[in-house]
Order: structure tokens, then C-alpha cells, then sequence
């Protein structure tokens, strides 16, 4: 089949670590004899993937106990929300419709969050 | 005198004839005497060819003389004549005499030599041969020489083998003309694309189909060309082709700018279009998609071209991670004969509020190529 008509590409794929700490993988399709034309970002340094994935991994990791510590956050001032609802006289149910609650009804003991 | 030694007289009988007279007896005192008497009775008579001149009375006084000469015609023609040392017909005169009588064909060159005498004429072809005789070549006329020219080659000598012409075929590939039993013929074929024989009731031309179009085709066929190869071409060929710049960059949960737009990346995808003739059409799709953690209450925007398509604002209670849209734009551009071109995709976010975090920009720049 004459394919003449169509331009041949190919798959480049590259890994990039920025300067503001972030990582990046890019996947650019290019016509055939063009692949210098794939160049790094203004001050990014050209990594290998597994480098790549180790920071990756490494960002992720601190994002989730960034989220972890959110959440926890969270759930203390839902607990302490719904303490106060109770406090102010108000039936379970709606202070934890109100407060989002919805650890045990134990304040010492607040469960995670389970709608995460 | 006696010789014989006879003492009184010789026994040998001598006796004289006419006018021839003996006396003596051969004794030494009487030896013979011979005597003659004198004549005057020789005579002489010429002849046609001898004159005789007779002198003398023939006496011991006088005797005879007799002398002869020859006679030489005075005959016209006469090639003998008297010289010194006798009667002489020459070679020469002989030569001279003979010359003047040759009729044609023959001459003298009064140097002695008689020969055959060749026309000058031109076209004569007789001629004194090797051996001294003469000569004609076979048939007649002069020789025959013959020569070819860049077309037409020539063979026989006209007397032996006939003259013949016959065409020089170019063996090269391509050439047309063969000499067949009708003549000379240069006989056409054609292929795919062309027809008709070259003959004036069928001239060669270009092989066509009808222009099945409504619309006019002076005005909307393409063209069709010949290269330096003399091959015949078409219009360019139309060329397709897809490329992409995709990035998925992952942040360590930066905070979200409180102004509407700050850039955040600037995504590109550089864009050539490999058509020396023509403009490339280029349809350009982008996507975009950042990834926001909004604690409650919180708010973030996020933008590419300087155009906001997506605004997030938490109005729960809970703490939101991720929150993300993908969006996508579709538009064209054009790419000069030859050029290249960046598609450029600014990302901007802005609108933070409420301790808002993004943690991923994800974009897709993607474009197809199209020269028509």
C-alpha cells in the first residue's frame, strides 16, 4: 500500500525535573528526523525514567501525608463540631448531618473519615 | 720458272685455249711461257637494279675496270637508300613510314615506340594493364567504389554484384524504423496513458477520460506536468500527518496565586510543514487539565491562552483532593510552504483563595496536518 501520502512519526518520550521541584514525563510524536526538535523546558534537567519514578514517588508520598494531615485536621474539627452541636442540644443524627461527622460517637476516639 | 727439277725438258703437256697462248718446253732453258692475248670482247649489260660501268680495253696496259651501282627507285615511298658502306633500309624509316599509316586506336610517338592509343575520354576504362596489354575491367566503366553515408549503406561494385542501398537502423533502444517487405516503416506503439497511431487519421494523443464534473473544468482541474525527467506529473501529492506534544508534570502541592492569571507552564509543539509548494492546514486540539486540593471553602481558576475554562470553588465543608476538569479547545492554523511553526499553549491559574494547592498540570497540544 502506498502510505506516501502519510508522514512517518515517532514516539519520543522524556523525563524532566523542574526547578520549582516538580517532574514531568512527556510523550511527543514527531515526524520522522525531527526528534531534536524534543528539547527540555527553560531550566529543566533531563532525567531517566527511573529517576523519574523515584521522584515521582517521592512527591506523591508527600502530597498523601500532606492529605493525611488535612484530613486529620479535618476530622478534629468535625469532631469538635459535633460536640458542640450535641453541646447545643441538637439530636445525633443532625449533628452529624451538620458537622459531617461520622466517626464513633466516642469524642476521645474520632474515626477516619470513610467518605474519602 | 720449272719447280719440277726437270733438266732438258719438262714431260708435263701444257696447252693453251683461246686467246691463252703456251711457248717453251719446261726445260730450264726453254721454261713455259703462258701468254694471253689482249681481249676487248668483255661487255656488260645493267640490269634494273644494277648499273655496270665497264672501263679498260683489257690489255696489261689497260686493263679492265669494272664497277657496278646500285639503282634506287625514285618511287615515292622508297625507304631504301645508298650510304657509304652500302644499300640500308633503316629501322627508323621503317617506323615512320608505319606511323604515318596507323589509323585510329593506334599511335606513334616517333620515339620508336607504336602503341595502342587509349581514349582520354573520361569514362573510359581501357587502360595499359600490369602485363603490358590492354585492359578493361570486367563489365566495363570504371570501378565502381562504394561508400556509406550516416543513413544509407552501399554494397556491390555494379559489375559483378549488383549495387545495393540499404537503411542504417539505429540499433539503439527506442528506435522505431525497420525496413520490412512493404519498405521502410517506423510503426508506433502505444501504452497506458496515450493513443492513437501518429498517423494523420490517428494522431497520437494523450489518453482521457470525460470530465464527469457539473462544474467547469478550466477553472477547477489540476494540472498536469512534465519533469526534468520528462515524466509527466500531477498536482503535489496530498500529505497527512499527526504529531502531539503531551506533558503530565507532577508539582509538589504549590499554592494557587491569588491574581485571575498567573502563568503557570508554557506548553509547546512545534509544527513543519514538509510541502515546499503549499500551505499546510492544521487542525489544533489542546487539553488541559490541573489538578487542585481545595480545602473548604477554597477556590482556585485555571486558564491556557489567556482564556479561563475552568473555576473551582469549595463550598462544603470537607477538604477537596484532586478536584480537576479536562478541558479541550479545537482550532485551525496555517504553515507556510516549508516553515515551521510553534503552537504555543500558555497555562495560567489564579483565583486562589481558601489555602487552594495544585499538585499536577497535565496538557495535550496535538496536531493534524493537512497539505491539499
Amino acid at each position: 500500500m502506498d502510505n506516501r501520502h502519510l508522514a512517518p512519526t515517532v514516539e519520543i518520550t522524556a523525563y524532566y525535573q523542574h526547578e520549582d521541584g516538580s517532574v514531568s514525563r512527556r510523550v511527543a510524536r514527531v515526524p520522522a528526523g525531527q526528534q531534536d526538535s524534543v528539547q527540555p523546558p527553560p531550566g529543566a534537567q533531563v532525567i531517566d525514567e527511573a529517576t523519574y519514578e523515584q521522584l515521582l514517588t517521592q512527591l506523591t508520598e508527600a502530597s498523601e501525608q500532606a492529605r493525611q494531615q488535612a484530613a486529620q485536621e479535618q476530622d478534629a474539627q468535625r469532631h469538635t463540631d459535633y460536640q458542640a452541636l450535641l453541646a447545643l442540644g441538637l439530636g445525633e443524627d443532625t449533628a452529624r448531618r451538620l458537622s459531617g461527622y461520622t466517626g464513633s460517637h466516642d469524642p476521645d476516639e474520632p474515626e477516619q473519615d470513610e467518605s474519602r | 720458272m720449272s719447280r719440277c727439277g726437270c733438266s732438258s725438258q719438262c714431260s708435263c703437256a701444257v696447252v693453251g685455249s683461246e686467246n691463252i697462248t703456251v711457248t717453251g718446253t719446261g726445260a730450264p732453258a726453254n721454261p713455259y711461257v703462258i701468254s694471253a692475248d689482249a681481249g676487248g670482247a668483255l661487255q656488260v649489260t645493267d640490269t634494273p637494279t644494277v648499273d655496270l660501268t665497264l672501263l679498260g680495253s683489257g690489255t696489261a696496259s689497260d686493263p679492265h675496270i669494272l664497277s657496278a651501282a646500285a639503282r634506287i627507285s625514285g618511287t615515292a615511298g622508297n625507304l631504301l637508300s645508298e650510304h657509304p658502306d652500302g644499300l640500308a633500309v633503316t629501322c627508323e624509316d621503317v617506323q615512320d613510314c608505319v606511323g604515318q599509316a596507323l589509323a585510329d586506336g593506334l599511335e606513334y610517338d616517333d620515339a620508336n615506340t607504336i602503341r595502342a592509343r587509349v581514349s582520354g575520354q573520361a569514362g573510359n576504362s581501357l587502360s595499359i594493364g600490369p602485363d603490358g596489354g590492354l585492359y578493361a575491367p570486367q563489365g566495363g566503366g570504371n570501378p565502381v567504389v562504394v561508400g556509406d553515408s550516416a543513413c544509407i549503406g552501399m554494397d556491390g561494385d555494379g559489375a559483378g554484384t549488383p549495387l545495393t542501398a540499404s537503411p542504417i537502423l539505429d540499433p539503439a533502444a527506442g528506435n522505431l524504423l525497420a525496413c520490412e517487405g512493404g519498405g521502410l516503416r517506423a510503426s508506433l506503439d502505444t501504452g497506458c496513458g496515450l493513443a492513437g497511431d501518429g498517423s494523420p487519421a490517428a494522431p497520437l494523443s494523450a489518453a482521457v477520460q470525460a470530465w464527469p464534473y457539473d462544474c467547469d473544468m478550466d477553472a477547477a482541474a489540476g494540472g498536469v506536468y512534465c519533469d526534468s525527467n520528462g515524466v509527466l506529473r500531477s498536482e503535489p501529492r496530498p500529505l497527512a500527518f499527526f504529531v502531539e506534544d503531551h506533558v503530565n508534570q507532577t508539582y509538589p502541592d504549590l499554592a494557587v496565586p491569588a491574581a485571575p492569571y498567573t502563568p503557570a507552564a508554557t506548553r509547546t509543539l512545534e509544527v513543519t510543514n514538509p510541502d515546499p509548494c503549499r500551505e499546510a492546514f492544521v487542525i489544533v486540539e489542546t487539553e488541559l487539565d490541573i489538578d487542585f486540593s481545595l480545602p473548604a471553602g477554597a477556590s482556585a481558576s485555571g486558564a491556557y491562552g489567556g482564556d479561563e475554562v475552568q473555576r473551582f470553588v469549595n463550598t462544603g465543608n470537607a477538604l477537596a483532593h484532586d478536584v480537576h476538569c479536562q478541558m479541550t479547545k479545537v482550532y485551525h492554523a496555517t504553515v507556510a510552504a516549508g516553515a515551521t511553526q510553534n503552537i504555543e499553549m500558555e497555562v495560567g491559574i489564579g483565583r486562589g483563595s481558601g489555602g487552594a494547592t495544585y499538585n499536577r498540570i497535565q496538557t495535550f497540544i496535538r496536531a493534524f496536518v493537512f497539505v491539499l
